[in-house]
């Protein structure tokens, strides 16, 4: 069964979504940037485009194939809908004909040439709706919260 | 213990000591210094309209290889799931290479009975197949890797024929043995294999043109010189101005340096020193050593930086052939410490230096000898980029994408 639920699928699906891949560098610096490219390429697999090969963005990818380091991706929805997906770089694609596939979609649609198409893993997803928060929150950790709060009488 | 000592570890032993290394990168290394040999089931599924396979062309790797035998007909080289990509040597069976076998519909790469990556090969560029006006095929004058066209306009060099040749080196032999001995190419069938190559999107970021020394001309290499200019200008008419490129040619003058670089659209110059010590030079390279000499190739190089700029000149090297006996060094230690040593004097100047694996190939005359120690080149790879950060000196023309073939510049991705 797929880490992905039909949500998050419509979500990542959608042009309106923002999505935003944060990596690591050697030093433990987070990287985030927008990656409007984003798309389920197989079965619990996104996709998405570096576009710039001097990029941060880009060389943290590469150390993170380099070192098994993970990645995580922001899907928020128009509604403020939003999950968090953890996974890995599965593949680095910067020749071949898939590769000059995506290239040409997005020369097409943009008007760039590209660095590279990255395909990540999902490994896991995590549901970031508040209320939904909330309520895990008050039976999980009854502790966490301000007597004024609980106050039958506020 | 010393590097001689770990001569017979495994990879993952010599990964272990080099946290800093990517795994990736250090399996590259290992691949090229023992090299592959591909099962029959690999040959049987290989898709030979998609695929890159070995045919005629001077510099197609696998010409001269260490298989004899088995070196036409079979994937050019490999891509990695990060993207780079590995010129690899075909070997026989019993001198223990990497198999490249299919299993569950993937290629992968087999050490000792294991599965250690799963791979791609080269890809078949659109221009393959197709001719020239002259009726040239183009695939005979430009090969292509992943990502850049190979120029390789002639199949001699002179310094073979003075009875001078680099002693790594089976350029004439190889191609008088598999016959591809072809006329020289025209500038015009060169501008019109890179017109038609550049058609396919996305497919190539440069190109490279290098071939035999040619002493001849009025002031020495002046014909090799004017060769590269009349290419150049040709190829040049594709592109406006400077366009991403790179020359590999013998250690030129001021002069003649500055003519390439005013006459043509040239971005980046690249003359192979080869080996960094002066008395292994002299041994090892004779006829670069007679016409040019150590010292003025360095100093052409750093020339170079001058005309063409910091991080647009590079030098390479055959790594691991400083140790050939019975003339190398006694000991991989002392080759390191040497090398090093000499590398940063150049580097410090703004000279990219890379290096290659050193395969000892059949038809050369170091043909029976062993290249250095994994290990050896782990601690090269991590030098060299070391030297590269502490004097900023990138090698963009000559990294993982735009060559491919050098363990340490592949590191600048990070």
């Amino acid at each position: 069964m797929s880490i992905l639920n039909e949500e998050l699928k419509n979500l990542i699906e959608n042009k309106n979504s923002i999505k935003v891949v944060s990596t690591q560098d050697k030093e433990g610096v987070i990287n985030s940037a927008p990656k409007g490219s984003l798309q389920i390429s197989a079965d619990d697999e996104l996709t998405y485009v570096e576009v710039l090969e001097s990029s941060k963005s880009y060389s943290n990818v590469v150390y993170s194939i380099w070192f098994d380091k993970e990645v995580s991706v922001l899907v928020v929805g128009e509604n403020k809908e939003a999950y968090l997906i953890h996974g890995h770089v599965k593949k680095i694609l910067t020749c071949g004909r898939e590769y000059e596939e995506y290239y040409r979609k997005y020369q097409e649609a943009r008007g760039f040439d590209i660095a590279a198409a990255v395909k990540l893993t999902v490994e896991d997803v995590q549901d970031l709706n508040l209320a939904k928060g909330i309520e895990k929150q008050k039976t999980e950790h009854p502790f966490f919260s301000h007597y004024d709060s609980l106050a039958v009488n506020g | 213990m010393s590097i001689e000592n770990r001569r017979d570890e495994s990879f993952e032993e010599t990964l272990a000591r080099y946290p800093e290394l990517p795994r990736l990168n250090l399996l590259k290394t290992d691949v090229q210094r023992r090299g592959v040999c591909y099962t029959e089931n690999v040959l049987k599924n290989v898709d030979k309209d998609k695929y890159q396979l070995t045919g005629s062309n001077v510099f197609f790797s696998t010409l001269g290889a260490r298989d004899q035998k088995n070196k036409f007909g079979i994937p050019e080289a490999l891509v990695l799931r990060d993207g780079s990509i590995v010129i690899t040597d075909a070997t026989p069976i019993e001198q223990n290479p990497y198999i490249v076998d299919y299993r569950d519909g993937a290629y992968v790469l087999i050490d000792k009975d294991k599965v250690v990556e799963e791979i791609d090969f080269w890809e078949k560029p659109d221009f393959y197949g197709k001719t020239t006006s002259s009726g040239t095929p183009m695939d005979s004058i430009i090969f292509a890797r992943p990502q850049r066209l190979n120029i390789t306009p002639t199949s001699k060099c002179c310094f073979f024929t003075e009875g001078l040749p680099c002693r790594y080196c089976d350029l004439n032999p190889h191609i008088n043995i598999d016959g591809v001995t072809k006329q020289k190419m025209t500038p015009q069938d060169a501008y019109e294999t890179v017109r038609e190559a550049i058609k396919q999107k996305g497919r190539f970021t440069t190109l490279c043109m290098t071939m035999g020394s040619d002493i001849g001309g009025k002031t020495p290499f002046d014909d090799e010189l004017q060769y590269y200019i009349d290419v150049l200008k040709a190829i040049g008419k594709n592109f406006n101005g400077r366009f991403p490129s790179q020359v590999i040619t013998t250690a030129l003058n001021y002069d003649q340096l500055s003519r390439l670089h005013e006459e043509t659209g040239l971005m980046s110059y690249t003359s192979d020193i080869e080996v960094l010590n002066e008395e292994k030079f002299n041994w090892i390279c004779p006829g670069k050593a007679k016409h040019v000499g150590y010292r003025e190739w360095k100093k052409r190089l750093i020339d170079a930086v001058d005309i063409f700029g910091k991080g647009y000149v590079g030098t390479g090297t055959v790594g691991g052939v400083e140790l050939a006996k019975p003339n190398g060094f006694p000991t991989e230690e002392e080759a390191l410490k040497n090398i090093l040593e000499e590398a940063e004097t150049l580097i410090s100047k703004g000279v990219a230096v890379v290096y290659i694996v050193w395969v000892p190939r059949p038809n050369s005359v170091f043909r029976d000898q062993k290249n250095a120690s994994l290990d050896y080149y782990a601690q090269l790879t991590l030098g060299l980029d070391k030297l590269s950060r502490k004097y900023g000196v990138t090698a963009e023309f000559d990294d993982y994408r735009r060559c491919g073939n050098h363990p340490n510049s592949d590191l600048q991705r990070i």
